[in-house]
């Protein structure tokens, strides 16, 4: 089975640990930590990426800007976006959906469910 | 759904259920009928039926207690991974800044706190001081907090931890931390953790929470005063590299 690229977009180094460790002991994903937006945008520029997982609220640019840059610059093949988020409002919910991401999660992050959303993300991409 | 229309699906299914056991003794009572005029092979064939069944109700036990075991390596799988998570970034740097940063996310982050403090003991003072949190500035307009004082005075005099959490929305005092919890440095309370409000979507701690939270306050206090002291020595160095450089120019 060929490894998936996932690149984790989070200001947070804490999170970002928690999500690499909780994916890498998957064993089939290559995975790439950014801190913002803007590193985002200059990683995808660069490398191919079968999913995003981002933040929302970061420096420079922020996860919903992302998104929007990532539906209006990579129309096929569509990366599965998904956003990890402390806002758990129902109107954040719809905003982040609505720009084009693909699934939204809170946190605190629950390890087995984010392993079978990216998991069910990239089997339908 | 509306009320009449649960009535009858409920009544549905207890006339289902019923017809169930029904035919589950019509069944039995075949099986037993058939096994009394059974000949030799035929009572073979019901002897090892009988057998196979039993064999596939061990087997779902089985199933069943693997499935629980499962998910409990799973449970403890997460909480080891948010353990690990959270003891390698608060012994990550000596920078006081990025250590209290650390902590702030980890409580934020992995505990899902919206409002909360870190206090430091000032023993001097006799006062708890407000180190850094978020939310809490309409709480505490003076920064400090008398030690001996109200629930977090007295986490930091006794060293015992506090934990509110209220089982329904009746019970939720907004002025009572839900969490207050000693940090602990050769069994000297150093500071205090206080988390006042949990995330809109998170209702409760969870058993992972309490063991983040008590890793936190055994292992905050050395992070934040390794990284007090190693700041107080870097600056001590500087000044005598500044003052040795001064020396040799002379």
């Amino acid at each position: 089975m060929s490894h998936k690229n996932l690149l984790v977009v989070d200001d947070s180094a804490t999170t970002r640990m928690l999500i690499c460790l909780t994916l890498k002991k998957e064993g089939v994903y290559n995975i790439t930590e950014v801190a913002n937006g803007q590193e985002a945008v200059d990683k995808l520029g660069a490398e191919s990426v079968d999913c995003v997982l981002t933040d929302i609220n970061m420096p420079q640019m922020n996860g919903l800007d992302l998104i929007s840059y990532i539906r209006s610059s990579h129309s096929e093949p569509k990366v599965p976006i998904i956003i990890i988020t402390t806002q758990g409002e129902e109107a954040s919910r719809d905003e982040g959906l609505s720009k084009g991401a693909d699934a939204y999660l809170t946190k605190p992050i629950s390890g087995p469910k984010l392993v079978t959303l990216v998991k069910e993300l990239l089997q339908d991409a | 759904m509306p009320q009449g229309k649960e009535t009858k699906t409920t009544d549905d299914v207890e006339v289902l259920q019923e017809r169930v056991v029904q035919l589950e003794r019509q069944v039995a009572d075949l099986e037993a009928g058939f096994a009394m005029q059974a000949t030799g092979g035929e009572k073979a064939l019901l002897d090892a039926l009988s057998e196979v069944r039993g064999r596939l109700s061990q087997v779902e036990k089985e199933n069943y207690e693997f499935a629980n075991m499962y998910v409990e390596i799973q449970e403890q799988n997460e909480a080891m991974a948010n353990l690990y998570v959270a003891s390698q970034r608060l012994h990550a740097t000596f920078d006081l800044s990025e250590v209290k940063q650390i902590i702030s996310e980890i409580l934020a982050e992995m505990v899902g706190a919206e409002e909360f403090g870190l206090f430091i003991f000032d023993k001097s003072k006799k006062k708890l001081e407000l180190l850094s949190g978020e939310g809490i500035q309409n709480r505490l307009p003076k920064n400090t907090f008398p030690t001996g004082e109200g629930v977090i005075g007295d986490v930091a005099a006794t060293g015992e931890a506090f934990f509110f959490e209220p089982k329904s929305d009746s019970e939720v005092d907004v002025n009572l931390p839900l969490a207050t919890l000693p940090m602990k440095l050769n069994d000297t309370t150093v500071g205090v953790v206080v988390i006042y409000k949990l995330l809109s979507h998170k209702k409760a701690f969870t058993p992972i929470d309490h063991q983040i939270l008590e890793l936190v306050a055994a292992h905050a206090a050395s992070a934040l005063i390794s990284a007090k002291l190693h700041g107080a020595m870097d600056r001590r160095l500087k000044t005598i590299e500044g003052f040795m450089q001064l020396m040799k120019s002379r």
